[in-house]
């Protein structure tokens, strides 16, 4: 139900195609206008970005994992413009939730830069196939164009071990508030 | 009263369950100033023991002769003192100077038995003592082990039981007195197998009885001198250097397959660390059945371990095979002369040989890995489950200041020593460590040889001076607890990191640094942090992710980052560090863990580091300093 109400929302507002074609697309208010373009799946496991909602202040970010066969957290650093985008929430997806008592923790250290962690508390993994790791929420200060990027290097899908999981390919997307 | 001799072995299964105390010497009884000194501090020399002895393991019936050929250039030899099972008499007692009185004293499940020479043997002489002796063996409990045990399948003697020990009149004796060669002749029943400590030179029948002769040179020894008998079989091992077989009871062949195979690598990696093969005409290596009165020794030409460690499984059998295995080379044929107020190059090198076996097939990263985590096993009974501050230095002014409690002893004389010398070598790079044991043992192979000894070809080897190392964690303990920063600047070549330390002031450390790059490359550098405390620096070529410490030294160097919170020491406190610590929530540093490793059944995930409220136990608590600093940065690179 929800689905369908999103999908009605999606057309009568006329939205970008490439925001709308996500599975679950977002819900657009009235007032200015925000686009996040998701970079391309390039095959193999991958955390990606993945537009969750919007609305004329605010949207919110999906942490999704792909064709992770086991992970047991996520510890990332997003960059982006913090002219456009800042920080205000973070929550766990329900993929780690389903797993058992979970940990979270996120702050923005500086003007476009987030650090942020979610995952098992204990020992516990997750299958993660197109699963939501996360749910961050950002405020939208000013208008103009922004690339969200996974900072490579510090940010990872962790294994059994809290080891960075190897060959985890870092999707973000770009996003235009006009 | 003195100390039976002591074994070279491992440390005991289940410690603090059963009263099985440290396989070393019994707890000993008050020592009179100046007992167990050393080769080098006795006037007496002790050059030959022989055996003859009669034994029926099916009765414990025993009848023998010990004859000590003994001597000094500068004091008259007028007795000496001998201990062995309390079921035994003495029969008779003679000397080449004339008659010889005895005195009976039994404790600790010994019986002593002091002899006084007639007439003295004047300086410049030499004497030969006879005893003879007979009995039924009692093979009593003797704080938590016993000499012997007479069983149908698989009989024992140690020395200090039907091979009685020999102290000489100085109250010198024991291991490692004297270069005495030793001889023994066995006599048994026809059908009954043997093998002992020491080189078979023949074997016939006499008058109805198996007459079996072995010798061992004369060379001052920690090794244990003993013999196995009963109905035995024997398995080759296929490998080795020299003829080697797995000897054990007939009816109880379960593990033995396993130990030939083990055997078959644990011999030649051995052999290379030594840099030689055994110098034995054969090697047997003996399985013991559980629960049979001590868990295992080498001596000369001869392992013996119990199958009591198949309990913790296949991989901890093995390696605890490797370490006593390894007392072939460090406690029988290469024997510090200390040995009686140390045990770093006996039990600690043997520990430590074990732990290095257990990870002969991982390189690069996957060892540096497999080493951290096998060895916190090491920091978790250091700290956690005795006082560092009270566990003495590792070589202590006497015997009597080595702890004599089973879990002191044993952490002490196993884990601290180990852990010291993975410290070590650690500092000096596996390479000159490699060559410092093969050096070692070429010098000091049946020689004459001590602590300081080792001490000088590590410094050749290195081309460092170990004098503070030596001072700081061998003769003394240190446990600093260092706070580790960084900094870069751009060099002309790359980039330069200055590392500040804190906690280390007034102590020389060694430390063999894990630098991580930007690019996820992991280089190696050694530094030495001076006294004064002063920031040291050296070059890498790009950019820099983090800086630590090889987890090698963490027994003794409790080093963590400056920042709070921050666990893998890039200095930031990100998701990496919480994730890392909140996977161990619920964990402990218990004891005998379902699930756990090793002789002790520690949780090795268990990292000391996140445990911030520092009880041992992990909770969300002690993620709250990860929590409070998250998201702390470093400043951004220029």
């Amino acid at each position: 139900m929800r689905r369908c109400f999103a999908t009605l929302l999606c057309g009568a507002l006329a939205l970008a195609t490439l925001g709308c074609s996500q599975d679950d697309p977002p819900k657009q208010a009235a007032g200015p206008r925000q686009d996040f373009v998701a970079d391309s799946p390039v095959g193999g496991p991958a955390l990606s970005l993945r537009l969750s909602s919007k609305s004329a202040t605010s949207l919110t970010l999906q942490i999704v994992g792909s064709g992770i066969a086991e992970t047991s957290g996520v510890a990332y650093r997003l960059s982006y413009d913090a002219a456009v985008l800042s920080y205000s929430a973070q929550r766990v997806g329900a993929g780690f939730s389903a797993v058992g008592d979970t940990v979270a923790a996120a702050k923005e250290s500086r003007p476009g830069l987030l650090v942020g962690a979610v995952g098992v508390q204990g020992l516990g993994t997750l299958k993660a196939q197109d699963v939501v790791l996360a749910e961050v929420d950002f405020a939208l200060p000013g208008k103009g164009q922004t690339r969200v990027d996974f900072v490579p290097g510090r940010s990872a899908a962790l294994d059994a071990q809290s080891a960075p999981l190897p060959g985890v390919s870092l999707l973000g997307g770009s996003l235009t508030v006009r | 009263m003195l100390l039976p001799a002591g074994a070279l072995a491992v440390p005991a299964p289940r410690w603090l369950d059963s009263m099985t105390p440290t396989p070393v010497v019994p707890p000993p009884v008050p020592l009179p100033a100046g007992a167990l000194r050393t080769l080098a501090t006795s006037p007496v020399n002790v050059t030959s023991i022989a055996y003859d002895l009669t034994l029926d393991p099916t009765t414990g019936a025993a009848s023998g002769t010990v004859t000590v050929e003994l001597g000094s250039p500068t004091v008259a030899i007028t007795g000496l003192l001998l201990y062995m099972d309390p079921g035994l008499a003495v029969t008779a007692a003679s000397s080449s100077t004339g008659g010889a009185t005895t005195s009976v004293d039994d404790a600790w499940g010994y019986r002593y038995v002091s002899v006084s020479l007639a007439q003295p043997a004047p300086s410049g002489s030499a004497a030969s003592v006879t005893i003879d002796f007979s009995g039924t063996l009692a093979c009593p409990d003797q704080q938590g082990r016993q000499s012997c045990s007479m069983q149908q399948e698989l009989s024992y003697a140690l020395q200090g039981s039907a091979l009685p020990g020999v102290y000489d009149q100085f109250q010198v004796g024991g291991f490692n007195a004297w270069p005495a060669e030793r001889a023994l002749t066995l006599r048994t029943p026809v059908g009954v197998s043997a093998v002992a400590s020491g080189e078979l030179t023949s074997e016939s029948t006499e008058a109805g009885m198996l007459v079996r002769k072995w010798t061992t040179p004369g060379y001052a020894s920690a090794g244990g001198y003993l013999v196995v008998l009963g109905q035995l079989e024997t398995s080759p091992i296929a490998g080795g250097s020299l003829p080697s077989s797995v000897v054990y009871a007939k009816s109880m062949p379960n593990f033995t397959a396993k130990m030939g195979s083990w055997m078959g690598s644990i011999l030649p990696f051995v052999d290379a660390q030594a840099g030689a093969p055994l110098p034995y005409p054969q090697l047997s290596v003996v399985k013991l059945p559980a629960g049979q009165g001590f868990p295992g020794t080498a001596g000369h030409g001869i392992t013996l371990l119990s199958e009591s460690y198949g309990g913790y499984g296949d991989a901890y059998f093995e390696e605890t095979l490797a370490h006593e295995h390894a007392h072939q080379w460090w406690g029988v044929l290469v024997s510090p002369s200390d040995v009686g107020v140390t045990r770093l190059l006996t039990e600690g090198l043997a520990t430590q040989t074990q732990v290095h076996y257990a990870a002969r097939l991982l390189d690069g990263d996957a060892r540096e890995r497999f080493l951290s985590r096998r060895l916190r096993e090491h920091q978790m009974l250091l700290r956690y489950h005795t006082n560092p501050a009270e566990l003495p230095a590792l070589v202590v002014a006497s015997p009597q200041l080595a702890p004599a409690d089973s879990v002191g002893h044993t952490v002490w004389a196993y884990i601290k020593s180990s852990a010291t010398l993975e410290h070590l070598r650690a500092a000096i790079g596996d390479a000159a460590y490699a060559e410092l044991l093969v050096k070692y043992a070429a010098k000091c192979q049946m020689a004459a040889c001590a602590t300081a000894d080792f001490t000088a070809v590590a410094e050749q080897v290195s081309g460092e001076s170990l004098t503070a190392f030596m001072s700081q964690w061998v003769y003394a303990t240190n446990y600093p607890e260092l706070r580790l920063s960084f900094s870069e600047q751009p060099a002309a070549e790359g980039v330069e990191v200055t590392l500040q330390v804190s906690g280390a002031e007034g102590l020389e450390v060694p430390l063999a640094l894990l630098v991580t790059l930007e690019t996820g490359e992991v280089l190696r550098r050694r530094v030495t942090l001076p006294k004064t405390g002063e920031a040291v620096s050296f070059q890498v070529p790009s950019a820099v992710r983090s800086v630590r410490p090889s987890a090698r030294h963490d027994a003794v160097i409790w080093s963590r980052s400056a920042q709070d919170g921050d666990v893998d020491f890039d200095g930031e406190v990100d998701g990496f560090d919480l994730l890392y610590c909140a996977r161990t929530v619920g964990m402990n540093t218990g004891l005998y863990q379902e699930g756990g490793e090793g002789l002790w059944q520690m949780n090795l995930d268990f990292d000391p580091r996140c445990d911030g409220v520092f009880d041992g136990q992990m909770t969300t608590a002690d993620l709250g300093g990860i929590f409070a600093a998250f998201g702390s940065l470093r400043e951004p690179k220029p």
